[in-house]
C-alpha cells in the first residue's frame, strides 16, 4: 500500500435545484467552464418552500436534483458565482447553493501530475 | 524518567506519513478577461500512463470476463472430466477446443458489453419513443420486423447452422435440406414467427388478455401439425428441429429488446406495469417458431423429393472438392462473414427507425457506435469459438457417451460398462448436465427474483430455480432416452404438452405465466450449442435418424415442474387455511411454515 496523498484547500459545493427544468445541466456546464472537473447528482424530494408559499407554492417543484462538486479554494468563488448565475438562483423558488470546507480529500492522482508537482516541490508531508 | 516522542515525529522519521498537496495546484481556476468575464477553462482529458490505464481497465474487464467464464467453465469442465474419468477417453484436439472455449468467453464478453452499450440504449429509445409517436399498426409492424432482426442477431442461431453440417443426408434428406440449402429461409421463418409472437404478446398486455386461451390457441395447430407430420416418414425427421427451434430463439438479444418495445407500447397505451406485463412474449416466441418451421418443412417436401436432395448434395460435395472455396466460405472467414451478417440487419433497422420514424438525435453516438462495433466483433469471435469449442466439445461428448453401454467403432474398449450400468451412467450424465447448466443461468435468477416479488414471497426464488433445474434435467435425460431408444418425438411432445395443458387449465394465471416463460429463459447461448452438438453427435453414434429434440424436452420439463410446484404450494396453503378455520388458535409460526 502506497502512501495516501491528501488534497488540502478543497471545498464542497452543494446545490439544490428543480429536476424538472434544464437548470442543473446549465449549471454543470457553467461549473465546468469555471474549472470544476466533475460533479455528482442525486435525485431528492424537497419540502418547505412549497408549503410556506401558500397558493403560489404549486409553482415549486418537489422533485429536486442535488449537485455536489469538489473544487479548490481558488476555484470556489468563481464556480459558485458561475453556477448561481447559470441557475438563476436569485429567482424565487429556484433553489440554493452552499459551500463547505473539506478537511481532507483523497483520490487517484495521475502520475503525470504527481511527478510534475514533486519537481516543483509542491508535495508536503501531511501533519 | 521515560523519554517521550511525538507519534507524528516518529512516523515522519520512519517515513510512514502521508503526503498532502494543495488542491489549487492541479485544479486551476478560470481567469477573467479585461471586461471581467470568465475565460472558460478548456476541458482537457486526463492523461494516464500505461500502467494507470491498465489499472483502470482491469476491473472493468475482469468482472465481465468472470461472468462469461462462470457460464462456460463448469459445463466444459463437466463434459471434459466426464469423458476423461468415466469414459476413459482422451479428448481429441483438446488444445483446439480450449482455444475455442476461450474464444467463446471473449466473444460473449464483447457481445454482451456491446449489447449493453450499443444496441440496448437504441432499443430502449425506440421502445419509449415509438409507441407515443406512431399509430398502433405502424408500431406493431415495426415490432414484427424487429422480431426478425433480433432472431438473426441471436448468437445461438449460429448453432443451428453449425448443426446442419453434422446431419447425414441419407438418413434425413429433408432435415439436411432445411439446414443447408434452406438455412437462410429457416432463420427468416423463425424470425417471422418471433415477430408474430412479439406482436401478439404486445397486444396481449396492451389489452390485458389472459395467457391461458392464447396458449391453447397456439398449441392446438402446433400439436395438430406435429401429429400430421409424424404420419409422414419424410417429415418425421424434421420434427425435432422444429421443436428445438423454439428453444433457440429466446436468448440474450431477443428477450430484452422485444420486451422493452412491448412494455413501451403497454405504457403508452395506459396499461402500466401490471407485474405480469413482461410475461407471455417469451412463451409465444418459443411456440410460434415450431409452427413456422413445420410449415417450412411441409413446403420443402413439395419442392423436391428425397432422391433429388441426396443427389444435389453429393453433386455439391463433389463440386466442392474440385473448386477451392473462397475465403468467405472457409473457417474462419465464414464465421466472420456470418457474424457481420447477423448483426448488421438489426443495426440498420434500428437506425432507420430512429432516423425515419423517431427523428430524435441519439445521445452519445460515439458510445453507441462503439457498442455496435463490439457486438459485431464479439459475434465473430463467438462464432469461431462455436465451431472450434462448443460444437466440437459437444459433438465429441455426444459421440463418446454411447460407448458407455454399446459398442462403437473406433473406441476401445467399448462398451465400457455392462449395458444397464452404462445406460444408467449415460442418463445420469444427461440429468446432471441439465441440472448443472440451468441452476447457474443468470436469466433464471432474474426470473426467480421477479417471481418472488409477484407472489409476495410465497414462491421463493430458490424454489423456482430448483423447480426449473429439475425440469430441465429430466427433460434432457428424456431427450437422450429418445435418441438411445429411437422413440418418435411425437410420443413425448404430445403427452408432455397435454399434461402441460391440463396443468395450465387448473393453475392460476400467475403460475401459468411464470411456468411457460421459465422454459424460454433456460436456453442460453452456451447451453444451446453444447446440447445441440451433443445430441447430434450422440444421434450419429447410436445411428438415430436425427439428433434434435433434446432442447424441446428441456423446455417442456420446467413448464410441468413449475406448475406442479405452484399447485403444491397452493394446496399447502389451502390445507393450512382449512386447519386454521377448524382450530383458530393456530399461531403465526405454523402459517410461515406452511408457506415455506
Amino acid at each position: 500500500m502506497s502512501k495516501i496523498t491528501y488534497l488540502t484547500d478543497s471545498w464542497l459545493i452543494t446545490c439544490v435545484v428543480s429536476s424538472a427544468t434544464k437548470q442543473s445541466e446549465k449549471m454543470l456546464l457553467a461549473a465546468r467552464d469555471a474549472g470544476a472537473k466533475g460533479a455528482v447528482g442525486h435525485y431528492a424530494k424537497g419540502y418547505g418552500a412549497r408549503e410556506r408559499l401558500g397558493a403560489l407554492g404549486i409553482a415549486v417543484e418537489t422533485d429536486k436534483t442535488v449537485l455536489t462538486l469538489l473544487v479548490s479554494s481558488e476555484q470556489r468563488d468563481i464556480v459558485v458565482e458561475a453556477m448561481f448565475k447559470a441557475g438563476e438562483l436569485d429567482r424565487p423558488g429556484a433553489g440554493y447553493i452552499y459551500v463547505m470546507p473539506i478537511e481532507r480529500l483523497a483520490t487517484f492522482i495521475p502520475e503525470s501530475i504527481m511527478s510534475r508537482l514533486r519537481e516543483d516541490n509542491r508535495v508536503r508531508q501531511a501533519l | 524518567m521515560p523519554e517521550t516522542i511525538r507519534l507524528a515525529d516518529f512516523e515522519r522519521a520512519i517515513g510512514q506519513t502521508n503526503e498532502e498537496i494543495s488542491a489549487n495546484d492541479f485544479l486551476p481556476a478560470a481567469q477573467r478577461d479585461a471586461d471581467g468575464n470568465l475565460i472558460p477553462v478548456p476541458y482537457e482529458p486526463v492523461k494516464l500512463t500505461a500502467g494507470e490505464a491498465l489499472r483502470l481497465v482491469k476491473p472493468y474487464i475482469s468482472v465481465r470476463f468472470m461472468d462469461q467464464l462462470k457460464a462456460v467453465m463448469p459445463l466444459a469442465l463437466y463434459l471434459a472430466l466426464f469423458q476423461l474419468l468415466i469414459l476413459h477417453q482422451v479428448i481429441e484436439n483438446s488444445w483446439l477446443i480450449t482455444g475455442g472455449l476461450f474464444a467463446v468467453i471473449v466473444g460473449l464478453l464483447f457481445f454482451m458489453e456491446g449489447l449493453a452499450v450499443g444496441l440496448m440504449p437504441l432499443g430502449q429509445l425506440i421502445g419509449n419513443g415509438l409507441p407515443r409517436r406512431s399509430p398502433l399498426p405502424v408500431v406493431l409492424f415495426i415490432t414484427m420486423l424487429l422480431g426478425i432482426g433480433v432472431t438473426f442477431a441471436e448468437p445461438a442461431i449460429g448453432a443451428l447452422q453449425a448443426a446442419g453440417s453434422n446431419v447425414s443426408v441419407e438418413r434425413a434428406p429433408y432435415l439436411y435440406a432445411i439446414l443447408n440449402e434452406w438455412a437462410g429461409t429457416l432463420v427468416l421463418v423463425v424470425g417471422a414467427s418471433v415477430g408474430l409472437a412479439a406482436v401478439l404478446g404486445t397486444l396481449r398486455f396492451l389489452y390485458g388478455w389472459s395467457l391461458k386461451p392464447i396458449i391453447y390457441m397456439a398449441l392446438a395447430p402446433v400439436l395438430a401439425l406435429t401429429i400430421y407430420a409424424s404420419g409422414d416418414p419424410d417429415l418425421t425427421a424434421t420434427l425435432g428441429l422444429a421443436w428445438d427451434a423454439g428453444a433457440v430463439t429466446t436468448g440474450p438479444v431477443t428477450v430484452p429488446l422485444v420486451l422493452s418495445l412491448g412494455i413501451g407500447i403497454a405504457a403508452a397505451g395506459g396499461q402500466g406495469d401490471s407485474g405480469l406485463s413482461g410475461f407471455g412474449i417469451v412463451t409465444l416466441a418459443s411456440l410460434f417458431p415450431i409452427l413456422g418451421v413445420l410449415l417450412l418443412a411441409i413446403y420443402v417436401t413439395t419442392t423436391a423429393t428425397p432422391a433429388e436432395i441426396i443427389e444435389a448434395s453429393t453433386a455439391a460435395a463433389a463440386a466442392a472438392g474440385q473448386v477451392v472455396p473462397a475465403w468467405y466460405e472457409t473457417s474462419p472467414g465464414l464465421e466472420i462473414v456470418s457474424g457481420v451478417r447477423a448483426i448488421l440487419p438489426l443495426v440498420i433497422f434500428l437506425f432507420l427507425v430512429q432516423k425515419l420514424v423517431l427523428r430524435e438525435k441519439i445521445a452519445n453516438v460515439g458510445e453507441v457506435i462503439y457498442g455496435i462495433g463490439l457486438t459485431i466483433v464479439g459475434m465473430c469471435i463467438f462464432n469461431i469459438g462455436l465451431t472450434y469449442g462448443l460444437s466440437m466439445l459437444g459433438a465429441s461428448a455426444g459421440s463418446l457417451v454411447p460407448s458407455a453401454f454399446m459398442a462403437i467403432d473406433g473406441i476401445e474398449p467399448s462398451p465400457i460398462y455392462v449395458y444397464v450400468v452404462g445406460l444408467t451412467i449415460a442418463i445420469a450424465f444427461a440429468w446432471c448436465l441439465g441440472f448443472g447448466s440451468t441452476i447457474a443461468e443468470p436469466a433464471l435468477n432474474a426470473l426467480g427474483q421477479t417471481t418472488e416479488e409477484l407472489t409476495n414471497g410465497v414462491f421463493k426464488k430458490k424454489t423456482l430455480v430448483y423447480a426449473v433445474s429439475v425440469g430441465v434435467a429430466f427433460g434432457i435425460a428424456i431427450g437422450l432416452c429418445k435418441l438411445i431408444f429411437n422413440w418418435p418425438l411425437v410420443w413425448m411432445v404430445v403427452p408432455g404438452y397435454a399434461v402441460a395443458l391440463i396443468l395450465t387449465f387448473i393453475s392460476n394465471e400467475t403460475f401459468v405465466n411464470i411456468a411457460w416463460d421459465s422454459a424460454g429463459v433456460t436456453t442460453g447461448p452456451v447451453t444451446v450449442p453444447l446440447v445441440l452438438a451433443m445430441g447430434i453427435g450422440f444421434g450419429n453414434a447410436t445411428e438415430a435418424i436425427e439428433g434434435f429434440g433434446i432442447l424441446c424436452m428441456a423446455s417442456i420439463g420446467p413448464i410441468i415442474t413449475v406448475m406442479l410446484t405452484g399447485l403444491w404450494s397452493r394446496f399447502k396453503i389451502a390445507r393450512q387455511t382449512r386447519v386454521d378455520s377448524v382450530r383458530p388458535t393456530s399461531n403465526s409460526e405454523q402459517e410461515v411454515q406452511a408457506i415455506l
